[in-house]
């Protein structure tokens, strides 16, 4: 890996070819663990706001080797032959491979500043990364992947190199290219407040250097290879773009209008620390969305799903298909629920937050009503319920009625759909329940 | 709806009823269709499992016939024993029938393997 993150600007811009035979890399994969042929590379994945930790733990079971993990984002160092792995984590949304790191030194005069930020990649390793986005494709790629010689380039050239072919346009004038070059367009994401260029301007002199140094023609529509420039203040970091289609899209086939994203129920479950033979249960599931995701994480346990709307039921049924999952769908309320006493281990759920569905009056009358049959439903001293609500003042009322049956514990703050939300980790006291 | 479903279902909601469990079965259309056998799961459920309803339960859908009257010692270990109750818990599927109250009659509905127990007005 490159310059440790958080190193001040203002030091020499030191490129870094994505995760190669790099000191830092050696004190957790020795090279010698590396098989013949094979070369270390970086895969970042984002990762919902609030499962960071879930999503490390989960990669750091799959690949076997150390995950680091910032906000909103988790970063896997593995061999190359294995990236493709780790298209089975549930926790995460997009997966981009490194080219490369950089820290760079920021003037504040534009022009400058964008050389800065552009030049160190053009000694990063595009082979490699491109070797493994390659490994992602759905079709064999046939693409070549010539570079010219990397020589030092001075800075006129660089600029006028910028100048004359930030003009690219998409698809119809395309200078001709040798047909096995893939196209590409370049996505900027940037934080901090002081930069001197915009997002476009430095996607657009990155796209300039890519196109001339490796030869790619640009494509904002029809691209092959998504290049993603982000800049995080003086911390730049350039990936490609694996996933064409998120992965928290991948159980549901029936969305209803506050359908879970797959990764986000896989860290509800996650919450709830479910083990095998259980009995989980979500009261209101909507389309039965974290069941779903339940029967294909946790095959050892039994999922009942509940509803009462009967569009959500239809979903439900749909979602729940084919049968053959140790699962169950019933029409209940929630306020009613008709189990047996002590008969549930876990409830996971997604309550309404009382915006797209229902009220908030209403869930003044909800959350009280659930909590109270899901304490009588539950297995007393080692039931649990993991509830993801956005109406803390509801919960928060509901849990002062159900106080001796509930112990709330850790509450993780999740960004669902851009509102932040509370995924409340309760746990069911030994009292038993009575009215 | 499959049995190990039922067995956790009651009706003991209903307002006034205190014995609503277990419900009957009154079967229109059943399904059986072959499931992945996982011992550790059926172990791990049986615990859950109230077996003389299951029993019941089972002898109303027409699969009764092989159950024991009660869990055998060391059940967990019982592959043969695990794989009736597993075949019974899981691959026996009510598409189309009731759940019937035991002490009030009152009819539930199952419809496409869904039971609708939600309660009417003067039920609460």
């Amino acid at each position: 890996m490159a310059a440790p993150r958080g190193s001040p600007c203002g030091t020499q811009s030191t490129p870094s070819a994505g995760g190669l035979a790099d000191s830092s890399l050696d004190g957790h994969l020795p090279m010698a663990q590396l098989e013949e042929g094979s070369y270390l590379c970086e895969i970042e994945c984002t990762v919902t706001t609030g499962l960071e930790q879930i999503a490390k733990e989960e990669a750091e079971r799959l690949a076997g080797s150390r995950v680091s993990a910032e906000r909103g984002k988790i970063a896997i160092q593995l061999q190359n032959t294995n990236a493709l792995k780790l298209l089975s984590l549930h926790s995460v949304d997009n997966l981009f491979v490194v080219v490369g790191r950089s820290s760079v030194a920021l003037s504040g005069e534009k022009k400058s500043d964008l050389i800065q930020v552009t030049k160190s990649f053009l000694h990063a390793d595009w082979k490699r990364a491109v070797d493994v986005w390659k490994c992602f494709q759905p079709s064999p790629v046939e693409h070549d992947l010539e570079c010219r010689p990397m020589d030092s380039w001075t800075r006129s050239e660089m600029c006028s190199l910028m100048l004359n072919t930030s003009q690219h346009d998409a698809a119809s004038d395309q200078p001709s290219h040798p047909l096995n070059f893939p196209s590409f367009r370049v996505s900027c994401h940037r934080v901090g407040a002081n930069h001197s260029f915009s997002s476009v301007e430095a996607a657009g002199y990155l796209g300039a250097a890519v196109s001339s140094y490796l030869g790619w023609p640009v494509s904002l529509r029809q691209y092959d290879v998504e290049v993603n420039l982000n800049v995080d203040n003086c911390l730049v970091c350039i990936t490609l773009t694996l996933t064409r289609a998120s992965l928290y899209r991948r159980n549901i086939v029936h969305f209803g209008p506050t359908t879970l994203k797959a990764t986000i129920c896989y860290g509800l479950l996650r919450f709830a620390e479910i083990e095998d033979g259980e009995v989980v249960v979500d009261p209101m599931c909507g389309t039965s969305a974290i069941a779903v995701e339940g029967v294909i994480c946790f095959p050892g346990c039994f999922f009942v799903t509940g509803e009462n709307y009967p569009e959500a039921i239809d979903r439900s049924y749909q979602n729940m298909q084919p049968r053959g999952r140790p699962a169950d769908v019933v029409r209940w309320d929630a306020c009613h629920l008709p189990l047996r006493d002590q008969s549930v281990d876990a409830f996971v759920s997604d309550l309404p937050f009382g915006r797209r569905v229902g009220s908030r009056g209403d869930n003044r009358r909800l959350y009280p009503g659930v909590l109270r049959e899901m304490a009588r439903t539950a297995k007393c001293g080692t039931g649990r319920a993991v509830l993801l609500s956005q109406d803390t003042s509801a919960m928060s009322a509901a849990l002062k009625v159900t106080t001796p049956f509930w112990k709330r514990t850790i509450t993780h703050w999740i960004n669902v759909g851009g509102l932040k939300a509370g995924a409340y980790l309760l746990k069911r006291t030994s009292e038993p329940f009575h009215l | 709806m499959k049995l190990f479903t039922h067995n956790l279902l009651t009706s003991s909601i209903i307002k006034g009823v205190t014995k609503g469990y277990p419900l009957k079965i009154v079967s229109r259309k059943v399904e059986i269709s072959e499931k992945e056998f996982n011992p550790e799961l059926i172990a791990r459920l049986l615990s859950r499992v109230e077996w003389s309803a299951l029993c019941e339960a089972a002898e109303s859908v027409g699969h009764g016939g092989d159950l024991p009257t009660s869990v055998p010692e060391n059940a967990e270990k019982d592959e043969e024993f695990l794989r009736k109750a597993h075949h019974v818990l899981m691959e026996i599927e009510v598409v189309d029938g009731d759940l019937v109250c035991p002490e009030t009659g009152r009819q539930f509905p199952i419809q496409n393997g869904i039971p609708n127990m939600l309660l009417n007005e003067g039920e609460v």
